[in-house]
């Protein structure tokens, strides 16, 4: 009797095992190239409202100079004279002096607007993301400080160091046309 | 097996040994060293943080300071809450939200009124009517819980955040405007009080942050907590500034920060009770204005969150609120956590 089964022979066999991995090959082309598109529209980002001012932002990027550095909502701030974001927690004096202030590199600078009020603005040159400022203005004031990364310094890595080592999981990607995660004032 | 074959037997085996300790130790320090975070990948640990902000020593509180124990926890999750007033009959009353909630002195809920909106603060007169203060104006309800009339709002600027009732009188804080405003039990507004003024010696108010408080002293003056100049100060009805107290400092006898005290009431006797944001601190104040005592200071609060409560990041600088009751007893509440404890004096 002869044998109606169709069989499966070896060149079959080949012939469908090499078009299986061609397409599995374009796949995961495909895949690439799409993970690829993907990072070009996503930048990495800080939420402040997770940042716990840890200090990695100044010592786990890949850059010398880290890409985080501190920006002010100036909407939120009140001006203060005893500003905690700017004066060590017990200053001799509220002055400009060196031993009275918070940031270690001077980056947070204080102007006299009208009695009793004073401006502080950051010198991006000068700060390294240290986010002591964030802290001393969250622990008093009005959050009005915080970090966010820089993205004409940012070099967008796939795995961003910082992200890795950030013990709050404040950063993540987002969409490249919205870049910031900016404090606003509530208007509640 | 002859002595060599044994001896390189044992040595071998010693060797695996030791390796096999060594690498536990390793294994054991890099442990230490490293910390798992996100994605199961691992980071360095660092605890010692060369930029901390650190707060520490300023948070411990000498015991001898100490006026007020915690007696108990009245109420949990209460973490809406933004203002707090007792009344004379043992009852305290709590807005959180978009409702006053009135409780009996053991915590129980007796009462709730339910608001349009989420609202900022409240005063209760001696018939137990309550004003309730919301962004830019006042309703009134009857101690039933009735709605007796809404007054007119205050404009786009206007941010309220403490009221102060006597007998026909109602004093509003206005931070937006950084003034208080003086009203009529009507409704009509009367007068305007600490806005700058030389002539008057009036420095004006300076309120950086959302926490502007006033009440009513036993002297019978309007008390007004200027924040960002780090007093209090009193003022006639009329708007004559009174006297002022209070400096901006670290130490445990003044106010920390960049803007308190951020609440304040006042016991039976005349004592002011002041509350601190940032390092947390509830203290007394003699009548003069000289530093009394500590009521509750920053372990109490972080025994809130040692109890499995987290802090809200997203409000920084949130402050205590006190409550005085009629036995001089102290009712704190710690809006970060939503707990409301009551501290009884020290004897």
């Amino acid at each position: 009797m002869p044998d109606d089964t169709p069989h499966s022979t070896r060149r079959d066999f080949l012939t469908g095992w090499v078009r299986g991995s061609a397409l599995l090959g374009t796949g995961a082309l495909a895949g690439v190239l799409s993970g690829r598109s993907q990072a070009t529209e996503t930048v990495w980002q800080i939420d402040p409202d997770k940042c716990i001012q840890c200090h990695r932002c100044a010592t786990e990027c890949v850059l010398t100079e880290s890409a985080v550095k501190c920006v002010h909502a100036f909407a939120m701030c009140g001006y203060c004279d005893l500003c905690t974001g700017y004066f060590e927690p017990r200053p001799n004096e509220l002055n400009t002096g060196a031993e009275n202030q918070l940031c270690p590199t001077g980056a947070l600078q204080r102007s006299f607007i009208e009695d009793p009020y004073y401006q502080y603005t950051i010198d991006d040159k000068k700060c390294i993301g240290c986010s002591r400022c964030v802290a001393g203005c969250a622990a008093f004031g009005n959050g009005s400080l915080f970090l966010q990364i820089r993205h004409d310094r940012c070099v967008n890595c796939n795995e961003c160091s910082i992200a890795m080592a950030c013990p709050s999981e404040a950063i993540s990607r987002v969409p490249a046309e919205t870049p910031y995660k900016l404090k606003r004032v509530n208007e509640t | 097996m002859s002595d060599s074959e044994q001896q390189r037997d044992l040595s071998r085996r010693n060797f695996i040994r030791i390796g096999a300790a060594g690498g536990a130790i390793a294994g054991l320090g890099a442990l230490a060293a490293v910390k798992i975070t996100r994605d199961g990948k691992q980071t360095s640990d660092d605890a010692e943080n060369p930029f901390e902000y650190d707060l520490t020593e300023l948070a411990h509180i000498d015991p001898a300071l100490m006026r007020y124990r915690p007696a108990d926890t009245i109420a949990r999750n209460l973490k809406d809450a933004v203002d707090l007033q007792a009344s004379a009959d043992g009852r305290f009353h709590i807005i959180s939200a978009d409702r006053v909630i009135t409780y009996d002195e053991n915590g129980a809920v007796v009462a709730t009124i339910n608001l349009s909106a989420p609202a900022h603060c409240l005063a209760l007169d001696d018939s137990g009517a309550a004003y309730v203060g919301f962004t830019d104006h006042v309703e009134v309800f009857d101690a039933k819980g009735a709605r007796r009339a809404a007054w007119a709002p205050q404009g786009d600027r206007a941010y309220f955040t403490s009221l102060a009732v006597s007998a026909d009188h109602v004093f509003i804080a206005d931070g937006g405007n950084r003034v208080v405003l003086h009203y009529n039990v009507a409704g009509e507004l009367i007068g305007r009080i600490a806005e700058k003024d030389p002539q008057r010696h009036i420095d004006g108010l300076l309120i950086p942050s959302p926490y502007f408080d006033v009440a009513v002293g036993p002297s019978g003056h309007l008390w007004v907590a200027n924040t960002g100049r780090h007093r209090l100060e009193a003022f006639t009805f009329d708007g004559d500034l009174v006297r002022t107290w209070g400096h901006a400092t670290m130490a445990i006898e003044g106010f920390c920060g960049c803007c308190n005290p951020c609440h304040f009431t006042f016991l039976p006797d005349g004592r002011f009770v002041t509350c601190e944001k940032g390092l947390m601190r509830v203290k007394v104040y003699r009548a003069d204005g000289t530093f009394d005592g500590v009521v509750a200071g920053p372990a109490d609060f972080d025994q809130d969150v040692a109890e499995g409560l987290s802090v809200t990041p997203a409000a920084p600088g949130v402050g205590p609120i006190a409550a005085a009751d009629a036995a001089g007893r102290i009712l704190v509440l710690n809006p970060a956590t939503g707990i409301l404890q009551r501290f009884e004096p020290i004897a």
